[in-house]
């Protein structure tokens, strides 16, 4: 008994210090300034009811609890990322590049070659510097700075959703080339001018990073209130689990505590002691800040809630905050134009950089455009012939329109895209076989088209199919028709609660 | 037929009654942003079968029960919106005006009389 009265006082001190949420205090305002007698009761009666302030409650009496646990968060799926290599890789399913990338770490592995003479296979890493917070965020190792929670009340560390907004706008992707390990390579370079080909057999590399590449969106288009958001929220919604899940774990924790507040005396009696209080009180704030530090004890007492529970429900309202805020961010926030440095390692080329600018456009809830424009540079000196190769060695210019067919039974969400791409080369590559004389290619034009589907079964997969078609590529002058394929999985799956 | 749910309960633990046995299909409406049922408990069953529903049906029970709700809301924190009984002709009650994003859980008592 001295026990109970001692933690009762304690309770009771802790209490005072902490602060009502916004939604209880815009209610208290609310009753303060009603004059209608009836309304004012049935305010009054709103405020003293968990079931209405459900979030509010346990927040304050976690707080009296004297819990200082953490929350925790977690990302979403998109279908308009770029996932694999861009489009300057020798295995590639992409010929314009995406603004989005991965939220947390996709995985790709794609065949196929679009402008390349050699097909190549290649594995990319694809991720987001957002990824790796809001992944420990989702594990319960930071809290989340949750918006729905007063500052005073908020850990002393915790993550702040501005902070994820800026992270996400840096992604890096990291490409291996699996075929340059797996033996001899051929190909068909073409000596300057002179029309004809000839086979060549490489060497093989046994170094298979092939390229990487660092992405900024320079600019987020925000858009919280138009019709279009309210289409992407919804149709985004429904493609993503973590929110039912997690709605579903809240429905049955607070069923049965609902259940037993609807049973309890004890409970009944403290929201008319409560309302009494407040009718009385001259600061009814106060007055409803001092009864809700001793519901924390009623709840313990009326074997309503234990401590851990009150924890539980704490931790898993924390987290479908973050979900709501991660999907609202989701739908609101599009990218339109990003920047792209890229390091390319060709297979028996010297290495080059490049730069991409990445014009994003959502024309309508089906259909988006995406226009890129890039240099790339050639890296290293070379003699003679070689040296032609310094310098700016193409200038690109590609656009892509996308339609979202809809979400096809089994196949999951499908998209259809045609491409246009094309690359004035302003240097020729140049081959250096070991062992051989260095052979330089042909500058000109390249201009290639590229029809694809991309299919989303459950999972976390993505599977492109690509066909397309170049007037030449960039060692052989003749058309080329290729195929494209690939797999990618993308690794917030893993992250799901 | 009309609206069967009515807030001027006689026993004043519920927030609603209607007739035990009565099928009732509730409705939500955002009024800033968009707003779902995420999920929805009653008599221990969930009456949300897909990701997300905008209406949810039920047969209501004898005696005190309480519809635990699930609200997501596309303003997050700032999202609100309203909780409605849609008739069979397709009419809307209001029944709550003040469902809120900062609040998402709640907890509607729902007597059958």
């Amino acid at each position: 008994m001295r026990r109970t009265v001692a933690t009762f006082l304690f309770v009771c001190a802790l209490g005072r210090g902490v602060e009502l949420c916004p939604a209880l205090k815009e209610a208290l305002a609310a009753y303060r300034l009603e004059t209608d007698a009836a309304r004012k009761e049935r305010l009054l009666r709103n405020v003293t009811e968990v079931e209405r302030y459900s979030r509010c409650y346990v927040e304050f009496v976690h707080a009296t609890l004297g819990y200082k646990d953490f929350l925790r968060r977690i990302e979403a799926l998109r279908t308009d990322r770029q996932w694999g290599a861009g489009p300057s890789g020798a295995g590639g399913t992409t010929l314009v590049a995406r603004g989005a990338a991965a939220r947390t770490l996709s995985l790709a592995a794609e065949y196929g070659a679009i402008t390349q003479s050699a097909s190549g296979q290649v594995i990319t890493f694809r991720g987001n510097l957002a990824g790796l917070p809001a992944a420990l965020v989702r594990r319960d190792v930071f809290p989340y700075c949750d918006p729905r929670t007063p500052k005073t009340e908020q850990p002393g560390f915790c993550v702040e959703s501005s902070w994820l907004g800026q992270l996400r706008k840096l992604s890096f992707g990291v490409s291996f080339d699996a075929a340059r390990s797996a033996g001899p390579l051929s190909a068909d370079p073409v000596p300057a001018g002179s029309g004809t080909a000839s086979v060549v057999r490489f060497a093989a590399d046994r170094t298979e990073l092939s390229s990487f590449d660092l992405r900024y969106e320079i600019w987020n288009r925000k858009d919280s209130s138009s019709r279009l958001f309210q289409q992407r929220w919804q149709a985004k919604l429904a493609e993503q689990s973590r929110i039912p899940e997690l709605a579903r774990g809240l429905s049955a924790a607070f069923e049965p505590v609902f259940e037993k507040l609807g049973a309890s005396q004890a409970y009944a009696g403290w929201q008319a002691e409560t309302r009494e209080r407040i009718r009385t009180a001259s600061d009814p704030e106060g007055a409803l800040r001092s009864q809700m530090s001793r519901l924390g004890m009623l709840l313990l007492e009326e074997n309503i809630l234990t401590a851990e529970e009150v924890g539980e429900l704490r931790r898993l309202l924390s987290r479908y905050g973050f979900e709501q805020d991660e999907l609202m961010e989701l739908a609101a926030s599009q990218p339109v134009i990003a920047v792209e440095y890229s390091y390319n390692r060709p297979l028996l080329q010297v290495p080059e950089s490049g730069v991409r600018f990445v014009f994003d456009l959502p024309m309508s809830k089906r259909w988006s455009l995406a226009v890129n424009t890039a240099w790339t540079f050639q890296h290293g000196a070379s003699a003679g012939a070689v040296s032609r190769g310094r310098g700016l060695k193409d200038l690109e210019l590609g656009a892509q329109a996308e339609r979202f067919l809809g979400t096809l039974p089994s196949l999951g969400p499908a998209t259809l895209g045609a491409a246009g791409y094309v690359q004035y080369r302003n240097s020729p590559p140049v081959l250096r076989a070991p062992g051989r004389d260095a052979v330089p290619g042909e500058t000109g034009t390249i201009a290639a088209a590229q029809l694809k589907l991309t299919l989303g079964p459950p999972g976390g997969v993505r599977i492109p199919l690509a066909v397309s078609y170049s007037n030449r590529t960039e060692w052989i002058a003749a058309p080329a028709w290729r195929v494209q394929l690939g797999l990618t999985y993308d690794f917030d799956f893993l992250f799901l609660p | 037929m009309g609206f069967l749910l009515r807030s001027d309960c006689a026993d004043a633990w519920c927030h609603f009654c209607a007739p035990a046995g009565a099928r009732v299909t509730l409705a939500v409406v955002g009024t800033a942003g968009s707003v779902r049922f995420a999920s929805a408990r009653y008599g221990e069953m969930e009456l949300v079968a897909g990701p997300e529903a905008e209406e949810v049906s039920f047969t209501v029970r004898p005696g005190r029960n309480v519809l635990t709700a699930v609200y997501v809301f596309s303003h997050g924190a700032e999202g609100r919106g309203r909780l409605c009984e849609r008739a069979p002709d397709g009419r809307l009650q209001v029944l709550e005006e003040d469902l809120r994003g900062d609040n998402e859980v709640r907890g509607h008592r729902i007597c059958g009389v």
